[in-house]
Order: structure tokens, then sequence, then C-alpha cells
């Protein structure tokens, strides 16, 4: 069964591109979200499996979104992803709950599917 | 420089009748009616005191109306010159004169004594005073006017019930009522003295202390009248009307003591040309007498005054403070508020002012200087914050621009790799590596417009990065903690960006110790490697650039290096938000 995603970025551009991307791969991409105050009612409503969580959100930082999803011990997996790379956040990085991080550049559907399955 | 002119400090508005027209009125009243009194059978050393006592109040009247603030004390005194000779009407022996002398014989005395409780502002000090007021009036018109209506005088319009002694009866009770009231009187003087403030008490004391000298005769003449020796106190009506001119003489005097001020004034001239470490405030407060003065200097560019230290100053418009200005050919030099009491004295403000008018001038210039020394100070920081803002700006634009689309563009890529045969995937392949070290320097370059990390999660985070990505091990210790000030956190960014920037470059360290802390409101961080230090690590120029937005700041920057032995970069920048 196809691993179901939720797209969290405010750029339409880059959730059509990752759309593209992960669902070439296999991914069944379940919806996209554009900022961090829709994510927790998506989540509810669509169960995906991942989220890749952009940490540049408009209203909220991402990190922070994250904490929120992890909270929950049947949450999913979340994956951050930014135009910036990983050391621009440093121990954040580490000390949060996501899964990862993957910069957007490097965004495949094999790069995703290696940190879930870590 | 010319004599700077005093500008005169105008209170009220025109005035509509001149004073001195009170003069000849005064002059040829009094002999009119002193002749009249000495044909009616007055002795003449009584007309003699009583025109003398009453041109002292007329001239006194004429002095206190000329200035507008004495205005109803002035009316007052000449109240009391017109009402004096009401007591000889009963001489007479015209009825309607003579009653109307019965009745208000003493009225007089009722005005003498409103004069001194209200000086010199005219309206009556307290509540305390104004029963005291109308309780004298009681006992010396409303009391005669009751005796009158008892009188047997053939001449006496007003008789009801002719009883000598019972009129006799009234005029005891009168001066029973008289001695208490005497009492609270000297109470209520002694009082105001007391309790008025020190410039307001120079104008005040010469006339208070007059009426206080004035009031033993009187006691005793009514506690004669009281107990009814009516020889004794008629012996002392005379003594204690001459006692009266003690209030207008003491009103006189107190002028001319102010006039004797003008020696502070002169000390002042003296004072100034020495020099010395008191300050120019002090030894004005000192000539004037008040220690509540301000000085105030005009700096034309904005146009605005300002103390000595620079800092702007606003004008009391009224009430409880007064300004008299300093004007040189016609510009404002600088204002001196003071205690509105001082313009009593207008002659000694005025020397004041003229004497001191050289070293105004002096002080002025130099205030408008660190006027504008602060102004220019406050435009640097604000330009430092404005170019730190259109770096944010930058970094902004670059991250929703042209970082996104290339971010794109590898994806993009990364998808054609797909779906090409082997030759075009290998070709796209390379295209897209370039295209991240494209993307890697534009975040280095974005990093260098403005950290935005720094913004999101505080100095410490951003130091930390800095630490991870430079070439050589850089150790962070201290902490910053709370989130300080925009522009110092950008400041401290750069300077230890900077510093590691030169330590890669010229230093040949194998390790950097980077320390931060914030101690009181100061943030202190320094950068230290274990290079070569010297003349060979050369601080470049990005360096000098920092050491203008440090200084913007309020900041400092030391330079620590010796040969061998390495380089120590320290800033202090004051935090205080």
């Amino acid at each position: 069964m196809a691993t179901r995603v939720l797209i969290v970025d405010d750029h339409p551009e880059f959730r059509a591109l990752a759309r593209t991307v992960l669902e070439r791969s296999g991914f069944q991409v379940v919806g996209e979200v554009a900022d961090g105050r829709s994510v927790a009612a998506a989540v509810a409503k669509e169960r995906p499996d991942v989220v890749l969580l952009d940490v540049q959100l408009p209203d909220v930082n991402g990190f922070d979104v994250a904490e929120a999803l992890g909270q929950r011990g049947d949450g999913p997996i979340v994956v951050m992803t930014s135009s910036r790379d990983a050391t621009d956040f440093g121990s954040r990085l580490v000390r949060s709950r996501a899964r990862g991080f993957i910069p957007k550049s490097r965004l495949t559907g094999a790069a995703l599917a290696e940190l879930v399955a870590s | 420089m010319s004599t700077p002119s005093a500008s005169a400090h105008s209170l009220a508005g025109r005035r509509s009748f001149d004073p001195v027209l009170l003069l000849p009125l005064a002059v040829v009243g009094g002999l009119l009616v002193t002749w009249w009194t000495l044909s009616v059978g007055v002795s003449r050393t009584q007309a003699v005191v009583d025109l003398g006592v009453a041109w002292t109040f007329a001239g006194a009247s004429v002095i206190a109306l000329s200035r507008p603030s004495l205005r109803r004390s002035g009316w007052l005194m000449a109240a009391v010159a017109a009402t004096w000779f009401l007591y000889d009407l009963q001489l007479s022996s015209v009825p309607l004169i003579w009653t109307v002398g019965s009745v208000f014989a003493y009225l007089y005395l009722v005005l003498v004594v409103q004069l001194v409780l209200s000086f010199p502002e005219g309206r009556v000090w307290s509540t305390p005073a104004r029963v005291v007021l109308v309780l004298v009036y009681i006992a010396a018109v409303g009391m005669p006017a009751l005796a009158t209506l008892f009188l047997p005088n053939a001449e006496n319009l007003l008789a009801i019930d002719p009883d000598q002694a019972a009129a006799d009866r009234i005029g005891e009770i009168a001066s029973g009522l008289g001695v208490g009231l005497t009492c609270a009187y000297v109470v209520l003087i002694v009082h105001r003295l007391v309790t008025l403030q020190r410039v307001a008490r120079r104008a005040a004391a010469p006339l208070l202390v007059g009426a206080l000298l004035s009031t033993p005769i009187l006691f005793v003449a009514l506690v004669a009248d009281a107990r009814g020796s009516t020889e004794l106190s008629n012996r002392l009506e005379l003594a204690d009307r001459l006692a009266t001119i003690l209030i207008p003489a003491g009103f006189a005097l107190g002028l001319l003591w102010s006039r004797l001020r003008h020696s502070g004034a002169s000390s002042l001239v003296v004072e100034l040309r020495e020099g010395g470490p008191e300050t120019l405030r002090d030894r004005l407060s000192r000539a004037l007498g008040d220690p509540t003065l301000e000085v105030a200097y005009w700096v034309p560019e904005p146009g605005r005054y300002v103390d000595a230290d620079g800092s702007a100053v606003e004008l009391p418009e009224s009430g409880s403070r007064a300004v008299t200005h300093v004007v040189a050919d016609g510009a404002p030099v600088a204002a001196l508020v003071h205690d509105p009491a001082l313009l009593e004295e207008p002659e000694l403000v005025d020397s004041v002012r003229a004497t001191a008018a050289l070293v105004l001038e002096n002080e002025r210039l130099a205030a408008e200087i660190r006027a504008q020394l602060a102004e220019v100070h406050a435009s640097r920081a604000r330009i430092v914050a404005a170019t730190d803002e259109e770096r944010r700006r930058l970094e902004r634009d670059l991250h929703d621009g042209a970082q996104q689309r290339l971010v794109g563009l590898s994806l993009r890529l990364a998808l054609a790799q797909v779906d090409a045969d082997s030759a075009a995937a290998d070709a796209l392949a390379g295209a897209q590596e370039d295209l991240e070290g494209a993307l890697a320097e534009l975040r280095e370059f974005a990093r260098g417009v403005h950290p935005s990390i720094l913004r999101e999660d505080g100095l410490d985070a951003a130091l930390e990065t800095l630490a991870r990505r430079a070439s050589v091990p850089v150790d962070v210790s201290g902490s910053v903690g709370e989130r300080l000030p925009d522009a110092v956190e950008l400041a401290t960014y750069f300077f230890v960006s900077e510093a590691l920037t030169n330590v890669a470059k010229h230093a040949r360290a194998s390790r950097v110790d980077v320390t931060v802390d914030v101690r009181g409101d100061v943030l202190r961080v320094s950068v230290a490697d274990d290079g070569v230090g010297g003349a060979e690590a050369d601080i470049g120029s990005g360096l000098a650039g920092l050491a203008d937005r440090v200084a913007a700041l309020d900041g400092t920057l030391e330079i620590e290096t010796a040969p061998g032995l390495g380089t120590t970069l320290t800033a202090t920048i004051p935090c205080a938000s």
C-alpha cells in the first residue's frame, strides 16, 4: 500500500513539484496545506503516514508544528524541509520530534523512503 | 558682541489709567479735608498726624498701582487713605455728616486689616483669615452702626432709642471683640510669615512686619476701651493711628530693600569673570535668591530650548512657574524659569539678566553644539537601523524569489533525469550538481546579507551556526539568554562572522574561542585565536566597517595581538533596550 503523504509549504510551485516527484516514486499525496494553523485539522481528516513540513511557514515556526504533531503517540512521521540547509538549524533539528531533514533541492522519493524506513 | 537688552516681561494688558493721577488728588483732597477738620476743632497735632499717614498711604498706593500684580493691594491702600478722615466727621454739626462719621469712623481700620490679610495678591490668604476679616467688619463697622442707633446726640439721624449707656455697652463689647480679633490677626500674620516661600516672603515681609509692630498700641487701646477707661483709650487712639504708618512705610522699605539686592547682581559680575567650578545656573540662582531657578538655552536649529546637556526642555506655560527671556539683537538667547514671586523684583531680575547675558550666550553656544551632537548620534543610529532593515528585505526577497526558483529547477532536473536516456541523464545530473553549488553559494551570500536564523532563533543559535560552519574548530562559551535589541544582535553576529573570516584567511590558527555574556546592560563578545598574531594577522577592512556600526551603538572595539601569541578581538556593546 502506498505511503500517504501530507505536504505543508507556503510556496505553491514547490508543493506542485513535490507532489509530482513523490507521486512518481509511488507515494500517495493526500493533501497540501499552506500554513501551520491548518495542519492539525488536515492531519485529523486525512490521517497521513508522513508529513513533509517546511520550517519557514508564514504564521508559525515549522519546528513548533512538529512538536505539536509529535505529542500524540500515534501521530504521523514528520520530515522537515527547507531551502536553507541543515547547518542553519543545528541543535533545534536534533532536539525536535522530526524524523529527519531533506533540503528542498534534494527532495526525491528515494530520500523520503529512506528516512521513513529508518 | 553687543550687550543684550532686557526684554520686557508683560503680565497684564494695557493700563487704562495712570496711578500717578492719584497724587494731585491726594494732595489737594488731603489739604482741603485738613483745613475743614481744623475748622471744626481738631488739634493741630492730630491734623498733622492724620495728613501724614493719609498721604503715606496715598503715596504707597501709587507705587503699588504701577505694578500690575500689586494692583488690588494698591486700591486697598488708596481706600485707606480715602476713608482715613471719616473718623473726624463726628465733629461736624451737620446731621448727615455726623451720622456718616459715627457709622463709618473705623472703616479705615477694617480696610487696613483687609490690606494686610490679602497682601500682596489682593485676595485674602485663607479661610481663617477670611473669617477674622468678616468679624472685624462686624466689630468695626457693624457694631458702631448698631451703637449709633442708641446715641443721644442731636445730630444723630439714626437714633431709635437714645440711651448713652446702651451705646457705651455696645462700644465695650465691640472693643472686647476687637481684643480677641487683634490676637487672631497677630497669629495669622506670624503664620503667614513662617509659611511663605523664600522669594514671596522677601516681597511681603516688610509690610507684614510693619503691621505686626503697629498692633501692640491698638491692642492696649482696645483693652482700655473694653474695660471702660475711655480717657486712656482716647489718648492712645492718636498713637495708634500714627503707628499705622508702619504699614505703608514697611511696604516702601521693602521695595528699597529689593533695590539694594542689586549688590547680589554686582558680585555676580566679579564671580563670572573669575570662573570656578560652580555652574552658571547655581550662580544665577544665588544672585536672584531663587533656589528653584532653571536655565534653558535657545537652539535655532531646530528651534527649541535645551538644558545645559543639550536635551530638549519644555517651557512652562503659566501658573506655578514664571519665565523670563534673555534676548540679544532680537534673537532669543536663553530662558530663565523661576519662582513667580521674583516678578515682584523686576529690577533685580533685569540687572542679573544683563550681567549674565554674555556668559549665557557662551553657554547657549555650548548647549547648541551638544544638541547637534546628540542629533548626529541619533541620526547615525537611524542609518544603521535603516541599512539593517534593507538587508532583511533583501534576504527575504532572495529567499522568496531566486532561491525558490532554483530549488524548483533542481527538482525539475531530478524529474527529467528519470525519463531521459543515459547520455541525457548524465548531462542533467551534471547540471543538477552545478545547480546545487549555485544554491549553496546563494545561501552563503544570503547569510552574509542577513542571517535569518538570528531573527527566528536568537543570538545563541546564530553564533552556534557560525561556529559549525567555520573552517577552524570554534568553541562558543557563555550565552546571552534573553533577546536583545535587533541592532545589537546583528552587530554581534557580524562581528563574530567577520572575525572568524579573518581567522580563516590570515591567522593560521588551530582553534578559536568565542565568549559572549551580558552583564548589567552591557554585552561583551570576544573572539580569540591561537594563530600567528601580530602584524601578520592582517585586520581587514570588514572590521573597520564593523567599528563604525559598533560605535553607532555607543560600543567599543578592542584588538589585542602580539606576534606568535594569537589575536583577540573584543566588542563591548551597551544593550539597554
